[in-house]
Order: structure tokens, then sequence, then C-alpha cells
């Protein structure tokens, strides 16, 4: 569905990808990671076809992707997307009357399980609500893929919660791609099935995300034997406190032992392993 | 979830004491996938890979439309593998912890014969 290959880009003199390529072909959710200025964004908004790519080819359902030719397959919500200043009642009237693909019932299905108010203006709306709103037209929309750029950012815990919920719900009763940037890691750890992580604007790791609940850990004991046991494996992060070393491990388990304990990692300490010490990486 | 073995093992481990302790029965379903999700918390496809190894180990079988059931001869597996542990793990570090803190080899016999009498 999803095709880039040796995509780059660089405004003037940032490069915010670098020769980046990736294939995402299965529905699911797919996580997208990165610190800030990593190339999250122009990731994203080069899929959706909102910026001309300096180097390298892009194509979505077989076809290339530009400015001039942005894919009917994707959806895209920016952080702070804009709206007419309409109420939520016209903007969905309005939605379903451009995509005749607009699902007009489940959108106000979710309305209602986030209390939105059909009647107020857009611009009345707080910053979360204005997110939701935008996340709402998406999940209705009835596209093959879905790009949202940090949608939880402005949400309270309790909305997040509902979020993802919903965002499970509408992969699961439509297959579709569902691409999602957020910084808040470990919630979205218990919704998506693939994990890509981008650091300068290169691909770091793209994987299934239980590869990380099986692979990733740390080992923390005397440095000795820490280091004896851990020797050959792919390290990504040391933290020493005395006599103590801990230390972060990407790969297969080792055998349990009196002389050092074993905890796995959560993906947002995965995360920080792996993007925290610029030293790491496979 | 604690953090010590990954959470598709723990998962796998939870059916397993359940099907041991006979929580379920040979042929009975299990919790679906959905279910565990929700209640431990955790992504469904780590619940749905803990699922499929237990199938694909011959503990559990797909019953056509309804779900997850367990093996005939899912219990005695998990009784040989559960003795496994216990004499090649849980009696080693039994004894080297009994070691640890100066308990002589003689007294543990004792201990385990005043322990088995409560």
């Amino acid at each position: 569905m999803i095709d880039l290959k040796n995509v780059s880009k660089i405004y003037s003199n940032t490069t915010a990808l670098s020769n980046f390529t990736i294939k995402i072909d299965k529905p699911g959710i797919y996580c997208l990671l990165g610190r800030n200025g990593a190339g999250k964004t122009t990731l994203l908004k080069t899929i959706a076809g909102h910026i001309e790519t300096t180097e390298g080819e892009v194509s979505v359902a077989g076809k290339p992707v530009k400015p001039l030719a942005m894919p009917d397959s994707v959806h895209f919500v920016e952080t702070a997307a804009s709206h007419f200043n309409l109420s939520l009642e016209q903007l969905l009237k309005a939605a379903a009357a451009i995509n005749p693909a607009f699902d007009s019932d489940f959108a106000l299905e979710i309305a209602k399980k986030f209390n939105l108010n059909l009647r107020k203006r857009y611009r009345k709306l707080s910053f979360g609500m204005k997110a939701m709103v935008n996340t709402l037209i998406a999940m209705s929309s009835g596209k093959d893929i879905l790009i949202l750029d940090e949608p939880v950012l402005g949400f309270d815990p309790v909305m997040r919660k509902t979020f993802y919920d919903l965002l499970h719900e509408s992969v699961a009763s439509k297959p579709k791609i569902v691409i999602v940037s957020t910084h808040i890691i470990d919630e979205i750890a218990k919704v998506a099935e693939q994990l890509i992580i981008i650091n300068h604007g290169k691909l770091l790791l793209y994987s299934d995300i239980n590869e990380i609940d099986e692979k990733a850990y740390s080992i923390t004991g005397p440095a000795e034997y820490v280091a004896a046991a851990t020797e050959g494996l792919n390290v990504l992060a040391d933290t020493k406190a005395g006599g103590f070393l801990s230390r972060y491990i990407y790969d297969k388990r080792i055998q349990e032992s009196d002389k050092y304990s074993i905890n796995t990692l959560s993906l947002q300490d995965f995360f920080i392993g792996l993007v925290g010490n610029e030293k790491g990486g496979f | 979830m604690t953090n010590e073995k990954p959470v598709f093992i723990q998962i796998i481990d939870m059916i397993k004491d359940d099907i041991l302790s006979e929580v379920y029965a040979a042929d009975d379903l299990i919790i679906s996938i959905p279910q565990i999700s929700k209640l431990l918390s955790v992504n469904p496809t780590t619940a749905q890979k803990a699922i499929s190894l237990l199938v694909e180990r011959g503990f559990l079988y797909k019953k056509r439309g309804v779900g997850m059931a367990v093996t005939i001869e899912a219990k005695d597996m998990i009784l040989q593998e559960r003795q496994d542990i216990f004499h090649k793990q849980i009696v080693p570090d039994f004894i080297s912890a009994a070691k640890k803190i100066g308990i002589p080899n003689n007294s543990l016999m004792q201990i385990i014969k005043e322990n088995l009498d409560d």
C-alpha cells in the first residue's frame, strides 16, 4: 500500500529524511516514534503528498505520490489542523458531502461517546476537543489509510483511553492502515501492532511490537557478572552505579541466574535506551 | 503483569495454571483474546501470540466458530512440564538458598519433614 524508496527531504540546510525506505502493506495500527525533530511529521506529510521530496520515490496504492497527485486513499490529520468555523453538526455534513465514503453514523456515535456538543462552533472548542473533532472526522472517513500526527496531544487521560479503544474498534470493524505518531509511548504500546522508530531522518527500527516484549530487557547486577553474561549480545545502553551495572539489551533472552536480575523493558524504556544515548543503533 | 518475564510468557503461564488447577477442564472454552487484553490491559496482538503458541504446542485447539478450547492431553503435559521445573530448578534453587544462609544439608531433611507434618 505505502512504498517509500530511498526518500530524502532536505529543507535548506536541514536533512529531515535521509535515504528512507519502508513498505507498509498489512492493515493494522502502526506506531511511529521519534524524538522531536527526528523527521516524523516530514515522513507523514510525504506519505500524504503534502510535501515534495528532494529525492526518492513515494507511492501509495500503486500510484506515485506528489503534492499535485495526493493519494485519495489517505486521510491525514495534523496536530493543529484548522477547520471552517462551523458547528460540529455542519462540519460532519460538509465532510459527508465531500466524501461519499464518509460514515456519518459512526461519526455521530463517537461524538456521543466523547460528549461532544454538536451545536458548538469549532473555534469555541477547547484545544483537546478540537483535536477530538479532527480525529473523529478521520476515523469516519472510510479511507484505507489514516495518518494521525500526535492525535492525543491535549487529550486528558480519560479521552486518551477512549481514543485508543475507538482506534482499535475502528480497525477491527474495517481493516485499514493507521499510522499514529505520539510521545505517550506506553499507552500506544497497548494497541499498536507494528512499530516504526525514526531517528535523525533515518529508519532505525521497523518491527512487530511483540518483538520488543520478547527481546528488550535489562540485566542488573555486579558489573563483572553482567558484563560476562551479556558478552556478544546487542547492548543498547549502560547505566553504572558503584560496582553495579544495568545493561539494556535487544537480543535473545539469557538464562536467569541469582547473580543478576532480568527485567523486561517497557516500550518507553526501550525507546529511551535506543535513541537517548546517541551511540545506540543496530 | 510483572516485568520479570515477557508479557506473552506470563499470559501462557496464567492459562496453564488455570488448566492445571482445573479452572478449565478438557474441551472447555478458555477466555477470549479481547477479554484477556481487557482484563490484563495488554496489547491484543500479545494475547494473540500467547494463544497461538499454546495452540502450536498442543495445549489448546480451535473449536470452530466458538473459540479456543483445552485439549485432552493439556493437563498431563503441563503436569510433566511443571514436574521437570521442580526437579531441575526449584529443588536446586532451594538447596543453594539454604547453603547461602548456612543451613547444613543434614538439617534440610529435618526442615522438610517438619513442614510435611504441619
